[in-house]
C-alpha cells in the first residue's frame, strides 16, 4: 500500500478447530495487522479472544489434525517473500528459532524441567548456527548475561526449577533471541510474574527491539503492558479486531464499547475514592456468532437493533463523533498502520468514555442512534 | 466453575437493558423496539441456553461415555453378563451337574462330543452339559468378582480412608497415624496381588470363599493408597479451609466434604477390579486353590480343569477362557471408559 | 546421591521387619500350627509335643519370633517338604533360569511397548491406536496360564517352531559355569547352546510379557500423550529444533519417568506370573518348583518365596528410585 512492505503482512487470518463429531469453532476470525522493524505491535483481548491461537498460527505450532487455518501472512525472509500458512513443515522448522520466535507465558512449564538450561539454550544455537561444544557454552553465557542473568555459568548448569520465576522468562529470551530473529512474538509474557519482575522484563524487551530492530507481536490482556510497549494496538475479540489505533489515539479515544469497557476494568490510582469500577458484564462466551452481528452485543451497554442485523464492518473511526464515520472505508487517509479503525456500529464518542461512571440510562445513546436511522 | 460466570451472564443481557424500560419515561414504541432487540439478541443467542454448564462431574461424565465407543461395548458386555449370571437357573436346559451323556464321552480314548442340537456347546469330560455349566458358571464368577471387590473395596476404602483422614485433618499425630497404616500398605504391595492370594488361600484352605477373600484382601492395598491419595489432594483444597474456618467439626468435614469428592477414582477402580478379581480367581483355579466342589462350576475351575484336555478337546478350555477374557474386558472398558469421562484433565 | 541410597536402604528396615512379622504369624496360623506341615497326617500327639519341643515352639512368643528371624538372616528359610533339601539351596539353583526368564520378558515388554505406546499417542485416534489399546486391554484380560497353554499347543505342538518345555533340549551339551545358561554359552563359545536357550525362552517369554507389555503400552501411550501437551514441548518445537531432537530430549526423556516406576513395580508381579508360566512350559526355575509347592502345601517354599519376592520387590524399586533420582533433578533435590 505505502512506501515499503512489511516485514510481516497477516491478511485475514483464520483458524477453525473441528473436533470429531462436535461443532466447529472459529477462534480466529479473520484477524488482518502488520509488523515492522523495530515496532511493537499489541494483540490485546481477554482470554479466548483468539489472540494466542494466532500466534500459534503464525508459528506454525497448531496440531496437524482438526485445524484448517485461511488467509495469508506474508513475511520478509532473507531469500525472498514467503507466505508463511502456506510453507511446509520441514521450511517452518527452519524458519522458527532463526527467523521467528515465541516466549511463552508460564516460563516454568515452558522449559524442559529435566534438561538443564544450559542444554536448552545451546540446542537451538546448534540447530540454527551451528555451533558446538565450548564455543555453544561461550555463547550461551553470553547471550544470559545479554538478558541479565547474574553468574550465567553457574545458570547454565541448573535446572529450571532451581531458577526463580523472573531468570526463567530472561532464559527464555535469551533462548529466543540467540538467533537474532526478525520477528519476535510473546504470549502473555510477564503474567505468571510478579509486578516488579513484569517491569524488569518488559525494559528487557523494549531494549531487545530497539536494540536489534526485532518486531515484536506482544500479545496481552495487559492494557498496562499495552501503554508502556505497544506502539500499535488490535483489540481482539471472538476471534476479530474490534478496534486497531497507534498507542496515543486508543488510549485517548477510545471508540468501540468494548475497549472502552477494557480501559473501565482497571482500577486507577488517580480516580476519586470510591468510585466504582465499569467493568464488562458476563464473559466471552457469551457472544453471538459476527456472521448474525457483533459479537460483543450480549456483553455491550450500547447494543442496538442494527448491532444485530449482519457483521459489522471495519471502518475508520472519526475523530468528532465517530456517528457519521460509517461507511465502507472510512478513508481518513495516511498510513493504515496509524489509521484507526473500529468495527463498530454504534461506537462511543468522547463524551462517554470521558464519563467513566456508569451511563444511568446505558441505551439511550443506542436509542438516538436508531431514531436516527 | 463454569457454573458461575455463565447463570449470571444469562440473565445478564435481558436484564439490563430491561431496566431503563420500567423507567416511567419510557414510552410505548421505544419499549416495543427495546423489546424486539431484546428477542432478537436472545435469539441469536438461544442455541446455547443449555449447555452443560451447571450439570454435575457425575452428569458430565456419563454423557461423554454415552458417546464413548469403548464404554457402550464395556456396558453392553458387564449388562449381557450380568443378566445370564442373574437369571442362570431360567436360561440353563440342564442341571450342570447331571452326568446324563457320560456314556458317550472318553477323555483318556480321546472321545468327546462337540456342540449339537442338543447340547450347544457339546458335553465336558465328564459328559455334562457344558452350556449349562458356563451358564451357571457366569452366576458363580459374578459372585467370585461381586464379594472379592466388596471386600477390597470395604477394608481398603476404611484403611485409606482413615489414614487419609487422619493425615488431612488429625494434626501431628494424625500423620503419625497415617504413616503407619501406609507402611503397612506399603508392605502388602511389596507382595504382588496373586502371591498374596496365595497365601491366603494356602492358609485357609481351598474353597470358593477363600478365592473370593484371597482376590479380595489381594486388592485392599490398591484402595486404600487410591482412597487416601485422593482425599490428601481435596484435604488441600480451598473449600476444605473454608470449611475449617467456618468451624465444622473434623469428622463432618472428612464424610461431608472430603470423602463425597474422592470417591470418584475408587468407584473406577472397583470396577477394573470386578476384571482382576476374575482373571486372579482363575489364576488361583489354576493353582488348585479354587474351588473344589463340582456342584457349582465356576469359569476359572472350568478352565483350569480343561488344560489336561487342551490338546485333545481345545473347546472345552476355549469356552470359559473367552467367557473370562470378555467379560473381564467388559468390566475394563467400562472402568477405563469412566475413568477417562473423569478426568479432568480430559474434560474440556 | 550417596546420602540418598543410604536414607532409602534405612527406610527398607521397617518394611522388611513388618514383613517378617507377617510371616512369622502366618506361620503360627498355618493349619495346625507348623507342626503340621513337617509331620506326616498320622503323628501321634508325643511326636507332635517332641517337634514343639525341637523347634522352640514352647518358648514364649518373642523368643521364637528373635529365632525366626536369627534364620532368616543366616539365610536358612528352611527344608522343602517336597524335596527335602533347602530351601534357599532349591531357589539358588533355580534362580539362573527365572532370571534369564523374567528378563526375556521385561525385555520383550519394553522394547515392544515403548515405541508401540508412543506410536499409539502420536496417531491418537488411528486405527493404530485403537489397535495398541485395545490389544493391551485384551492383553491384561487374558489369564497368563491360558496364553501360556494356548502359545504352546499353537507354536509348539502344532506348528513345532519352537521347543515345548525345558530350558534346553535334551541331550545338549555344556559347561555349566554360573547357571545363566545363555551367559556360560556365550562366555565359553557353545553358540548352539545359546541358540537352542534362547528358542527355548520364546514361548515362556513371550506369555511372561504379555502383562508388562499390555501395562507399559497404556502407560507410555498415556505419559506421551500428557507430555506432547506440556509446553515445553511447545517451545522446543518453537525453537525449531529437529522432529528427533524434540521426540528424544523433550518427549521421551519426560514420558519415560513413570514408565520406569512401572516397570520397577511389574517386576515384582513378574515372579507371581513365573509361577503360572514356567509351570506350563516345564521351565526349571523358581516358579515351577513354587507351582509344585502350592499343590502339595510346600510351606516352607512358599514362606521362602513370599521372602524373596518382598526382598527383591523392595530392592528393585530401590534401584528404580536411584535411577529416577538420575532422571528427574527435581527429585534429587527433595
Amino acid at each position: 500500500m505505502s512506501s515499503s512492505t512489511p516485514l510481516l503482512a497477516v491478511d485475514e487470518l483464520s483458524v477453525v478447530f473441528r473436533g470429531r463429531g462436535s461443532d466447529e469453532v472459529r477462534a480466529v476470525d479473520g484477524v488482518s495487522f502488520t509488523l515492522e522493524e523495530g515496532r511493537v505491535t499489541g494483540l490485546v483481548g481477554e482470554s479466548g479472544c483468539g489472540k494466542s491461537v494466532t500466534s500459534l498460527a503464525l508459528m506454525g505450532l497448531l496440531p496437524d489434525r482438526g485445524v484448517e487455518v485461511g488467509g495469508s501472512a506474508v513475511m520478509r525472509l532473507p531469500e525472498g517473500r514467503a507466505d508463511l500458512l502456506k510453507l511446509s513443515q520441514r521450511r517452518m522448522r527452519d524458519l522458527r528459532g532463526s527467523q521467528m520466535a515465541m516466549i511463552f507465558q508460564d516460563p516454568l512449564s515452558s522449559l524442559n524441567p529435566v534438561v538443564p538450561i544450559g542444554r536448552q539454550v545451546t540446542e537451538i544455537l546448534r540447530r540454527h548456527r551451528g555451533m558446538r561444544g565450548p564455543a555453544a557454552g561461550k555463547e550461551a553465557a553470553e547471550l544470559l548475561n545479554r538478558v541479565g542473568i547474574p553468574d550465567p555459568d553457574r545458570r547454565l548448569r541448573e535446572y529450571p526449577h532451581q531458577l526463580s520465576g523472573g531468570m526463567r522468562q530472561r532464559a527464555l529470551i535469551a533462548m529466543a533471541v540467540a538467533c537474532r530473529p526478525k520477528v519476535m512474538i510473546a504470549d502473555e509474557p510477564t503474567t505468571a510474574l510478579d509486578v516488579t519482575i513484569q517491569a524488569q522484563i518488559l525494559e528487557l524487551l523494549r531494549d531487545l527491539v530497539t536494540e536489534e530492530g526485532t518486531a515484536l507481536l506482544m500479545i496481552t490482556h495487559d492494557l498496562g503492558v499495552v501503554a508502556g510497549l505497544c506502539d500499535d494496538i488490535n483489540v481482539l475479540y471472538a476471534g476479530r479486531a474490534v478496534e486497531k489505533a497507534p498507542r496515543a489515539p486508543l488510549f485517548s479515544g477510545p471508540t468501540h464499547p468494548y475497549t472502552v469497557g477494557l480501559l473501565g476494568s482497571i482500577p486507577r490510582l488517580d480516580a476519586p475514592r470510591g468510585e466504582p469500577l465499569t467493568p464488562i458484564r458476563g464473559s466471552i462466551n457469551d457472544n453471538i456468532a459476527w456472521s448474525q452481528g457483533c459479537a460483543f452485543a450480549p456483553r455491550c451497554d450500547h447494543y442496538t437493533m442494527e448491532c444485530l442485523q449482519g457483521p459489522p464492518a471495519l471502518v475508520a473511526a472519526g475523530t468528532a463523533a465517530g456517528a457519521d464515520a460509517r461507511g465502507p472505508d472510512g478513508g481518513s487517509g495516511g498510513n493504515p498502520a496509524t489509521a484507526h479503525v473500529h468495527r463498530c456500529v454504534n461506537p462511543l464518542r468522547r463524551a462517554d468514555t470521558a464519563d467513566r461512571s456508569a451511563p444511568e440510562n446505558p441505551a439511550a445513546a443506542g436509542e438516538d442512534e436508531e431514531a436516527q436511522g | 466453575m463454569p457454573t458461575t460466570p455463565s447463570s449470571q451472564n444469562r440473565s445478564g443481557p435481558e436484564s439490563a437493558p430491561e431496566t431503563p424500560a420500567d423507567a416511567p419515561d419510557g414510552h410505548a414504541p421505544l419499549l416495543g423496539r427495546k423489546a424486539a432487540r431484546i428477542d432478537r439478541l436472545a435469539e441469536l443467542m438461544g442455541h446455547r441456553e443449555e449447555g452443560d454448564h451447571g450439570a454435575g462431574v457425575w452428569r458430565t461424565a456419563f454423557a461423554r461415555m454415552r458417546r464413548s465407543p469403548m464404554a457402550i461395548t464395556g456396558a453392553v458386555i458387564v449388562v449381557v453378563f450380568l443378566v445370564v449370571a442373574l437369571f442362570s437357573p431360567l436360561i440353563a436346559p440342564y442341571s450342570p451337574t447331571s452326568q446324563a451323556w457320560g456314556a458317550e464321552v472318553f477323555p483318556n480314548r480321546n472321545v468327546f462330543v462337540g456342540p449339537r442340537a442338543e447340547n450347544w456347546l457339546g458335553l465336558d469330560n465328564l459328559g455334562r452339559d457344558q452350556f449349562s455349566r458356563m451358564v451357571i458358571g457366569a452366576r458363580q464368577t459374578l459372585l467370585v468378582g461381586v464379594v472379592a471387590t466388596l471386600v477390597g473395596f470395604g477394608v481398603g476404602a476404611l484403611l485409606g480412608g482413615a489414614a487419609g483422614a487422619a493425615s488431612v485433618l488429625g494434626g501431628r499425630w494424625g500423620r503419625q497415624v497415617d504413616n503407619l497404616v501406609m507402611r503397612v500398605i506399603d508392605m502388602m504391595l511389596a507382595l504382588p496381588t496373586l502371591l498374596l492370594a496365595v497365601t491366603i488361600a494356602a492358609l485357609v484352605g481351598s474353597s470358593l470363599t477363600t478365592v473370593m477373600i484371597a482376590v479380595g484382601v489381594a486388592q485392599v492395598p490398591i484402595f486404600a493408597r487410591l482412597l487416601r491419595g485422593a482425599m490428601l489432594s481435596q484435604g488441600s483444597r480451598d473449600y476444605v479451609l473454608a470449611a475449617r474456618a467456618l468451624g465444622v467439626r473434623k469428622h463432618r468435614i472428612a464424610l461431608v466434604h472430603i470423602l463425597p469428592n474422592s470417591l470418584g477414582p475408587v468407584i473406577v477402580q472397583s470396577t477394573l477390579t470386578l476384571a482382576t478379581a476374575i482373571i486372579d480367581a482363575a489364576a488361583l483355579s489354576y493353582l488348585g486353590l479354587g474351588n473344589p466342589d463340582p456342584a457349582f462350576p465356576e469359569w476359572g475351575t472350568m478352565l483350569a480343569d480343561a488344560q489336561r484336555f487342551l490338546s485333545s478337546a481345545p473347546q472345552l478350555a476355549v469356552y470359559p477362557a473367552l467367557a473370562i477374557i470378555v467379560t473381564a474386558l467388559g468390566f475394563t472398558l467400562l472402568g477405563e471408559a469412566m475413568r477417562e469421562a473423569l478426568d479432568p484433565k480430559l474434560r474440556k | 546421591m550417596l546420602r540418598f541410597i543410604v536414607r532409602r536402604l534405612l527406610q527398607l528396615i521397617p518394611t522388611l521387619g513388618g514383613l517378617s512379622i507377617l510371616l512369622f504369624v502366618w506361620l503360627q496360623r498355618l493349619p495346625g500350627g507348623p507342626e503340621y506341615a513337617l509331620l506326616p497326617d498320622d503323628a501321634t500327639a508325643e511326636q507332635r509335643a517332641a517337634l514343639r519341643r525341637s523347634l522352640g515352639l514352647d518358648e514364649p512368643i518373642t523368643v521364637q519370633y528373635l529365632a525366626f528371624l536369627r534364620r532368616i538372616l543366616q539365610g536358612d528359610l528352611g527344608t522343602s517338604l517336597n524335596t527335602g533339601r533347602s530351601v534357599t539351596e532349591e531357589f539358588f539353583t533355580r534362580f539362573p533360569a527365572t532370571f534369564e526368564l523374567g528378563f526375556t520378558a521385561m525385555l520383550i515388554a519394553v522394547a515392544a511397548g515403548v515405541p508401540l505406546g508412543y506410536l499409539a499417542a502420536r496417531r491418537r485416534g488411528t486405527v493404530l491406536d485403537f489397535a495398541a489399546v485395545g490389544g493391551s486391554l485384551l492383553g491384561i484380560c487374558t489369564p497368563v496360564f491360558f496364553l501360556a497353554f494356548i502359545l504352546k499347543v499353537v507354536f509348539a505342538e502344532r506348528l513345532g517352531l519352537f521347543p515345548s518345555a525345558f530350558r534346553l533340549s535334551p541331550g545338549m551339551n555344556r559347561t555349566d559355569l554360573t547357571g545363566f545358561v545363555v551367559l556360560d554359552g556365550l562366555r565359553t563359545g557353545e553358540f548352539d547352546v545359546v541358540w537352542d536357550a534362547l528358542l527355548h525362552l520364546v514361548l515362556p517369554g513371550l506369555a511372561l510379557a504379555s502383562i508388562p507389555l499390555a501395562v507399559i503400552v497404556r502407560m507410555t501411550r498415556a505419559s506421551v500423550l500428557e507430555v506432547l501437551g506440556e509446553d515445553y514441548v511447545r517451545t522446543a518445537n518453537a525453537k525449531g529444533l529437529h522432529r528427533n531432537t524434540v521426540r528424544t530430549r523433550h518427549v521421551m526423556r519426560n514420558a519415560m519417568l513413570p514408565v520406569v516406576t512401572a516397570v520397577g513395580l511389574l517386576t515384582g508381579s513378574l515372579f507371581a506370573g513365573a509361577v503360572l508360566t514356567e509351570s506350563v512350559f516345564a521351565f526349571p526355575g523358581i516358579g515351577s518348583f513354587v507351582y509344585a509347592a502350592t499343590q502339595g502345601r510346600d510351606y516352607p517354599v512358599l514362606t521362602g518365596f513370599i521372602l524373596l519376592i518382598a526382598t527383591m520387590y523392595v530392592l528393585i524399586n530401590l534401584l528404580v528410585d536411584i535411577s529416577y533420582s538420575l532422571l528427574d533433578p527435581r527429585v534429587r533435590a527433595q
